[in-house]
């Protein structure tokens, strides 16, 4: 098979192509399938939204990642009583290339929930998905992390976790050769981060398929209820950009479409395209997190090591919810401390003195994703995309358990003091001031949030009134259209879902590349 | 590098910014550390002004008036921010970042991110924290 073309940022006339399948979105999701698709010989266009970054084009400082990675420059907020930050990449690889990487099975109970009680389809039984997510792993050099690849910050939360008998473990990641350089927000500086912009899509280029960055599907074509194609417009990936406006493209796939956009994206696009189903857009789910940031007497520099080395599952029963380590680049640390002015700048003084833990919650919370109705200011053919979700008091209040759990590890360890980053406590609590984080306010206000871990929008399951996507993935009532990403996911994993995701797509497109006619 | 004067506008967000993060003072665990830096601010300001799209750069522009305007809400003056005295604008600060309105404490925490994302790339701030200095973003992408 010849090499296949990547076609970038383009002007003039409306390119037409044509491929089997047209896959719109290159993040875990979209590029697992694009390379099973790709390998069983079907033709392949892969479109993505953002620009295709190698390691020698990532940004270096976080306002370089805002800028070229992140989706809608890091703004990305869920709407509610607070305003949520959302962490989500648009670019080739998606949110895969400025993830920590962590990689985690997933659960049986998970896969038997879904079958109970949304309807699985049977190729995606549990010995399937252990034998999609066995092949990933060796795909994408998956490895515990060990030696110096772990930091400071990642053996102190593993020996306060298992001082105190709880289960701790270091992650698994796919960065297997991790130089622990502490920038995974910024795309990998050295290529150990085996994400699909520096695996999967290649190989799809090398096989001859096609890849349009910098390409925004605007909507899915139809015939009928058959899905025929994609159609967008490119963007130009510099904001300051003043030439012409980008062409028009044309997709025909004459198997099918396969819909990669993300829980954030893909629901939007399908309402766009006319698609009508009373639970698209609703059922969006997520794990929000909070941090605690402990100050430690002797030097604990946050930024040498993995990003996030340590985890523990000990609570995912009790409290529902993982403790896991965190880094925070320099450039955002200020975001995340409490105070302005001088008592701020004396706080980052002692950064190279800190270590940041997160809890993250398997939330109870349900939202909405939807499309605006206004264009986005740049004429762009697509439109922004809303997202209104709010943890309830019962998520708060396990939220707030994990955080005194982790106040209290911090102190095991040996900190002196903590941060708790909780508007009504004070910004630095001594050991005998852990307390006051039991009974901090179950106002989502009060706390200093993060949304990662995105699923549902177009959820699984086998009724078409409360579902999108029937049991093998393809939406309900359409023909040859399928969603293989996260926004299928009907419920919160409790675990990392990148890992999940890849399956799911990889065993679908599997299903797809083996079926004799679309 | 930029290499027109500052425009009005970047010079007083840049000495809001350096209100929201001034030079730390030294402490037992580490030395003093710079604030933020006017000429690295200025450079920020027109990246910033040509990278971001307009939702956030109006959110900026919205945090700084609010912070100029707003000491009547945190009893520190009548006057703008600015013109307050050292230690009463250092008040003004710290009240507006833990204020009981949810907008304010939002407001203020879009300054502290812009302010950090100047100071955490200061090669200055990173060689006394013990951190390699940022290489230049290379603003490319691949085109083949």
């Amino acid at each position: 098979m010849t090499k296949g073309e990547h076609i970038s940022y383009r002007t003039g006339a409306t390119i037409e192509l044509e491929a089997d399948y047209a896959i719109v979105g290159s993040g875990p999701g979209g590029s697992a399938a694009a390379a099973i698709l790709s390998r069983a010989g079907h033709s392949v266009a892969l479109c993505e939204a953002g620009a295709w970054r190698d390691t020698p084009h990532m940004p270096a400082s976080v306002f370089g990642a805002m800028r070229d990675l992140f989706s809608d420059f890091g703004q990305l907020m869920a709407r509610g009583r607070a305003m949520i930050p959302i962490v989500q990449a648009t670019c080739v690889g998606g949110t895969g290339v400025i993830n920590s990487a962590i990689v985690v099975r997933t659960p049986e109970h998970i896969l038997q929930d879904w079958k109970q009680n949304h309807g699985l389809g049977d190729f995606l039984t549990p010995q399937a998905v252990e034998r999609a997510q066995t092949e990933i792993e060796s795909e994408l050099n998956v490895a515990p992390m060990s030696g110096d690849q772990l930091g400071r910050h990642d053996r102190l939360l593993i020996q306060a976790l298992q001082s105190t008998g709880r289960e701790a473990h270091p992650t698994t990641r796919n960065a297997g050769d991790c130089q622990g350089s502490g920038s995974c927000l910024q795309g990998c500086p050295t290529g150990a981060k085996r994400t699909g912009n520096l695996t999967w899509v290649p190989e799809v280029l090398e096989a001859g398929g096609l890849i349009l960055s910098n390409a925004p599907v605007s909507r899915v074509s139809f015939q009928g209820a058959t899905a025929t194609g994609v159609q967008g417009q490119f963007q130009h990936p510099d904001r300051s950009h003043t030439g012409p406006r980008g062409a028009t493209f044309r997709i025909r796939a004459r198997r099918g479409v396969l819909i990669a956009a993300s829980a954030t994206g893909s629901a939007p696009l399908l309402q766009r395209s006319g698609v009508r189903l009373p639970a698209l857009g609703r059922g969006f789910r997520a794990h929000p997190g909070s941090s605690i940031i402990g100050v430690y007497p002797d030097r604990v520099d946050p930024l040498i090591g993995t990003t996030q080395g340590a985890s523990s599952l000990h609570h995912t029963q009790d409290l529902r919810l993982k403790l896991e380590s965190l880094t925070l680049p320099l450039d955002l640390l200020p975001s995340r401390l409490a105070g302005a002015g001088q008592n701020l700048a004396n706080s980052l003084a002692e950064s190279s003195h800190m270590a940041m833990w997160v809890a993250a919650i398997n939330a109870d919370a349900t939202g909405t994703v939807r499309s605006t109705r206004l264009p986005t200011l740049r004429g762009g053919p697509y439109a922004k995309n809303i997202v209104t979700y709010q943890p309830t008091t019962s998520d708060i209040a396990r939220l707030r358990s994990g955080c005194a759990i982790l106040a209290r590890l911090h102190f095991e360890a040996g900190a002196t003091k903590i941060l708790p980053g909780i508007h009504g406590l004070p910004t630095e609590l001594s050991p005998d001031q852990v307390h006051l984080i039991d009974n901090a306010p179950l106002d989502n206000r009060a706390w200093t949030w993060i949304l990662s871990h995105l699923f549902g929008t177009c959820p699984l399951g086998a009724d078409p009134t409360n579902s999108v996507v029937a049991p093998d993935l393809h939406v309900h009532g359409r023909r040859n259209l399928h969603v293989v990403d996260a926004s299928a996911i009907p419920t919160t994993l409790g675990v990392n879902p990148q890992h999940t995701i890849q399956a799911i797509a990889r065993l679908t497109a599997e299903r797809l590349a083996n079926t004799k006619s679309p | 590098m930029s290499t027109n004067a500052p425009t009005r506008w970047q010079r007083t967000t840049t000495r809001v910014l350096q209100a929201i993060l001034p030079p730390s003072l030294p402490t037992p665990k580490s030395p003093a550390l710079p604030g933020v830096d006017t000429k690295l601010c200025h450079d920020f300001l027109t990246r910033y002004r040509t990278g971001a799209p307009f939702l956030p750069r109006f959110a900026f522009h919205l945090s700084v008036a609010v912070f100029l305007l707003s000491p009547p809400l945190t009893r520190t003056g009548l006057r703008p921010a600015l013109s307050l005295s050292p230690d009463r604008l250092q008040l003004h600060c710290e009240r507006l970042a833990g204020h009981r309105i949810y907008l304010l404490r939002q407001l203020t925490l879009m300054l502290k991110t812009m302010a950090g994302l100047v100071w955490g790339a200061d090669p200055e701030v990173r060689t006394a924290l013990h951190l390699a200095p940022y290489p230049p973003d290379p603003t490319t992408w691949r085109t083949d």
